[in-house]
């Protein structure tokens, strides 16, 4: 069951309680009928576990290629609703492994989205999400949902953030899925086209080209910087949960920082290098000129220090 | 009969805004027998509606409509390859002279409990009583019958469905209508 068929479902249990409280006594047939449709409704409902209901998303367009609420062009919509599910296939798959530069996106069929109508208002798709895990009673939130209120995040902080705002929203974002959602802002400006996206009772929506634009230029490749960068210090501790760390340089600077998904084990870390001298090389990443990121890539960039105790 | 989604379409086509071919289409259940009995599991499902408004007869009803829905009035067969189960039936009636609704379904349980008249007439069946004073109660129910007969569970697709008058005497020139159907199918 989707998640409007679970609200209407849900209505109509409320209406047939009210119509049921504004039947006359005498209405003896009418409240049979009333009081079986309840059953049967209060029933299906029951059945359904909430977290398995399958959610759906909305991808509206406005502007050259649309004419109101009425249409839309059929070549721009093809165009642009693929470059949006393939964003979102490459966030998705981007959570559980490093993406190649090409290559088919991993577990593309898995993370697939279905048009499951028309979503008027201006003109665009409803989209249904995967069917959730219903082996597992109380499934955590699915990697397409993530992926879905991610790039809503990233529409918003890409046009109303700032460099740091935009760094720190994708940082555990691969460099392929955003170049992916870049592509495909970068197709909406070249058709004269905006979007909006709407989930879980979120929205945003580009308010004019002006916004999308600027949006699309810093999710461009040249506007991320990467740099390969060697400190000698000390790691204070590895968080394998979070996956992230903190390092304290000789000059006393503290540093944190995310451990790349390639790294298997982070606990491991801790055992062989927690507060041991180290030479390290991080990966700093900046989007235009924001705060540096750092990033442990590899074991391999930890090699041992000379004494950093004075 | 069946637009491309598989349904009856809420407004014929060509139709103009103030035309009334629209739902609820008025047919006669003559019409209605002889349209929608082209698979013996719909014959069987009709022999079974023609039993209960028989039944509805001689239980002293014989003045209202009925509003007709479900998968049996789509085109099923085709959308998910499965037979129709049964007929979803909205009956708006004329109390007999000297009988309360109570009086009706004790008498004739069959007839007027939908669990009861799904098991021997195969016809899911509800009931809104006419000729009482309007009340916006009265206008919630029959808002909520034209709801959800005039849309598609699972998409919500607005879509027509038919109105058939209670009519005696054209129900027995149906009944031998299907009767002589179900003969010349079971002579192919």
């Amino acid at each position: 069951m989707n998640s409007n068929q679970y609200a209407l479902l849900s209505s109509e249990v409320n209406v047939l309680t009210e119509l049921l409280n504004d039947l006359p006594e005498e209405n003896y047939i009418e409240r049979i009928g009333l009081e079986h449709r309840l059953e049967e409704a209060k029933k299906l409902l029951e059945a359904v576990n909430p977290y398995h209901i399958n959610k759906k998303m909305k991808l509206t367009f406005r502007g050259a290629p649309v004419v109101g609420s009425k249409a839309i062009s059929a070549t721009f919509a093809t165009k642009a609703t693929t470059l949006f599910t393939e964003a979102i296939a490459a966030l998705s798959a981007g959570f559980s492994r490093e993406l190649n530069d090409r290559g088919p996106i991993p577990d593309r069929d898995v993370h697939q989205l279905m048009i499951t109508g028309t979503a008027i208002g201006s003109f665009g798709f409803e989209l249904e999400l995967p069917a959730r895990d219903e082996s597992d009673l109380c499934p955590d939130q699915s990697v397409v949902e993530t992926a879905i209120e991610d790039v809503r995040k990233i529409f918003d902080s890409a046009s109303n953030g700032s460099d740091d705002d935009l760094n720190d929203m994708i940082e555990d974002v691969q460099p392929r899925a955003i170049k992916k959602i870049h592509d495909f802002l970068d197709y909406l400006n070249e058709q004269n086209a905006l979007c909006g996206l709407e989930f879980e009772n979120h929205s945003f929506k580009f308010s004019n080209s002006a916004q999308l634009f600027a949006a699309a230029e810093r999710l461009r490749d040249e506007n991320f910087h990467e740099k390969n960068v060697v400190f000698q210090g000390k790691f204070e501790g590895f968080l394998p949960i979070s996956r992230t760390f903190e390092f304290e340089t000789e000059d006393k600077r503290h540093i944190k920082g995310k451990i790349s998904k390639t790294i298997a084990d982070p606990k491991e870390l801790n055992h062989a290098w927690l507060s041991k001298s180290v030479s390290v090389t991080f990966r700093e990443a900046r989007i235009g000129n924001s705060k540096p990121k750092y990033i442990l890539s590899a074991v391999d960039d930890i090699q041992d220090g000379l004494s950093v105790d004075a | 009969m069946f637009n491309l989604a598989g349904v009856i379409p809420p407004v014929a086509l060509g139709e103009s805004g103030n035309g009334d071919h629209r739902s609820p289409y008025k047919w006669s259940i003559i019409d209605f027998v002889s349209a929608f009995s082209y698979t013996k599991e719909r014959r069987n499902i009709l022999k079974g509606f023609l039993e209960y408004r028989l039944s509805i007869y001689q239980t002293g009803v014989v003045s209202g409509f009925q509003w007709l829905n479900g998968s049996f009035v789509t085109d099923i067969e085709v959308l998910e390859f499965r037979a129709p189960n049964d007929i979803d039936v909205v009956t708006f009636f004329e109390l007999p002279t000297g009988e309360t609704q109570a009086s009706l379904a004790k008498c004739f349980p069959k007839v007027f409990i939908p669990s009861l008249s799904k098991q021997h007439y195969l016809v899911d069946g509800y009931w809104l009583q006419l000729g009482k004073p309007m009340t916006s109660a009265t206008i919630q129910r029959i808002t909520y019958w034209y709801s959800m007969w005039s849309h598609r569970r699972g998409d919500e697709l607005w879509k027509g469905f038919l109105e058939v008058e209670l009519s005696p005497d054209l129900d027995k020139e149906a009944l031998k209508l299907l009767t002589d159907q179900e003969v010349l199918y079971n002579e192919q």
